[in-house]
């Protein structure tokens, strides 16, 4: 059946929803009517998902339909109902595989961090006596640590680059680009990941922007995460650096009213270090 | 459609499907299986979701190669297309339901396995109709269908008005239209 330029005017205008409602419910009587006229609609709306490859067009399959109740029928065979069932087999054992090795690969790496801290410790005390602020922030304040964000989400690529620039020093490009990822994670309504709040709030603090760096950690104190107590930790640090000694005793008598807190021992050093005899014990 | 040596390549997987080799069909889900997750995910989807998606794709190409004569030239590049395919269906299928149609509702898994493959079918076949177009018509045709309006399309192609533009496109949609009607898989 072959269909003038006016009727295909028509289609396209029915199809993109340009007709006023009087045509449209004309339009559409008209379809119902003539079953040629429905099938050449269908066919125009399915050619513009073809070649646009957006969306997709559900046509209206009969329930009497030849073809379908063909397929159908070998869907349905043993033959393929089999194949279904060791797709699924391996299939299980492919995703418990996946389940261990992620598993694994997060225990990994809290054992790589209490390593780190280990060492860290075994350093400090080392070399402890009675320091200024400054020289005791350089000691205490290990960023170069931050966990690796590269293992915890798809935007490897983005976060590996801020990663990259924060070690490098960059700190106002790092901060444009966490920035950006926290905020799209916020679009999403998901709550800013821990370890993002931390390089950026490092990356401020790196910049001297005591400010922002603070409002960041006070954000992931807020965080109601296993990690959020190292916003305590990071805000003395940032005091430290800018020489509060008053304000890094109250951070630190923060930390110390939970042993679970991050890094609780560290903070314990650090307050006899400075002399707050009184806040330690 | 196949060359020798890519026909080798796939029928390495669609033979390790037929004859349940463990080792070649946990390859495929190795190989192929973290990207098909990623576009779902991407889509608004889970992971379960995903999972579904790609083993009844898997069966899909199966069945598409054995019973309804289907060519691949790239298993992977077909593999992600169907199951891409497949979760867009899925997202159209969720949207009328909120519209209550109460057609596309409640299908059982081998009916919709079936109307997807036929839609699959027709859509390979407009797309292999089309590459036979002209250079001209593909290019005014994709800008049509991707509702770019004829004031754009006039100035993109250099036409005198905008009615030359109508007509072009006029021509070279029923020319298409054409050719899908004269082929014998159109149903």
């Amino acid at each position: 059946m072959e269909f003038d330029n006016s009727i295909y005017d028509q289609i396209e205008a029915f199809i993109s929803g340009k007709m006023s409602e009087d045509e449209k419910n004309l339009f559409e009587s008209k379809i119902q009517s003539d079953k040629d006229l429905s099938k050449e609609v269908d066919l125009h709306r399915s050619l513009k998902h073809a070649i646009t490859d957006k969306e997709w067009h559900l046509t209206e399959n009969k329930k009497d339909n030849e073809e379908l109740n063909k397929i159908k029928n070998i869907r349905r065979s043993k033959k393929y109902t089999d194949i279904e069932s060791s797709i699924q087999e391996v299939g299980d054992q492919y995703f418990e595989n996946e389940m261990k090795s992620k598993r694994f690969k997060t225990w990994g790496y809290y054992v790589a961090t209490a390593v780190a801290i280990a060492c860290i410790l075994f350093f400090i005390n080392y070399y402890s006596s009675n320091q200024s602020t400054n020289t005791l922030y350089a000691q205490y304040s290990n960023w170069k640590d931050l966990p690796s964000l590269t293992l915890q989400s798809d935007n490897q690529n983005i976060l590996a680059k801020g990663e990259r620039l924060f070690m490098e020093t960059e700190y106002s490009e790092a901060i444009k680009i966490f920035s950006q990822v926290i905020s799209d994670s916020s679009v999403q309504s998901q709550a800013p990941d821990p370890y993002l709040l931390s390089y950026l709030g490092a990356s401020y603090l790196g910049l001297n922007d005591y400010e922002n760096a603070l409002l960041t950690f006070d954000q992931l104190l807020n965080s109601d995460t296993i990690d959020s107590s190292k916003g305590y930790w990071y805000k003395t640090m940032v005091y430290l650096k800018q020489g509060n000694k008053q304000k890094v005793g109250e951070q630190l008598k923060l930390i110390l009213q939970d042993e679970r807190n991050f890094n609780f021992q560290k903070a314990k050093e650090l307050c006899e270090k400075l002399d707050f005899d009184q806040l330690c014990n | 459609m196949n060359d020798n040596t890519s026909e080798q390549s796939w029928d390495r997987f669609i033979d390790a499907l037929l004859k349940n080799n463990s080792v070649v069909i946990s390859e495929i889900y190795k190989r192929f299986f973290p990207k098909a997750l990623h576009f779902v995910l991407q889509n608004h989807g889970s992971h379960a979701q995903a999972k579904d998606i790609f083993q009844e794709s898997l069966i899909y190409i199966v069945i598409g190669v054995k019973e309804r004569n289907l060519k691949i030239n790239n298993f992977e590049a077909y593999l992600f297309t169907i199951c891409k395919n497949m979760w867009r269906r899925e997202i159209e299928k969720q949207k009328k339901r909120v519209i209550k149609d109460g057609l596309h509702t409640l299908e059982d898994k081998e009916t919709d396995f079936a109307s997807f493959m036929l839609e699959q079918e027709q859509l390979e076949l407009y797309q292999e109709k089309f590459s036979l177009l002209s250079d001209n018509c593909k290019e005014i045709l994709s800008l049509f269908f991707n509702d770019v309006p004829y004031e754009d399309i006039v100035r993109e192609l250099s036409y005198a008005t905008i009615n030359t533009a109508r007509q072009r496109i006029f021509k070279c949609k029923s020319k298409l239209i054409k050719l899908i009607k004269s082929d014998s898989r159109f149903n």
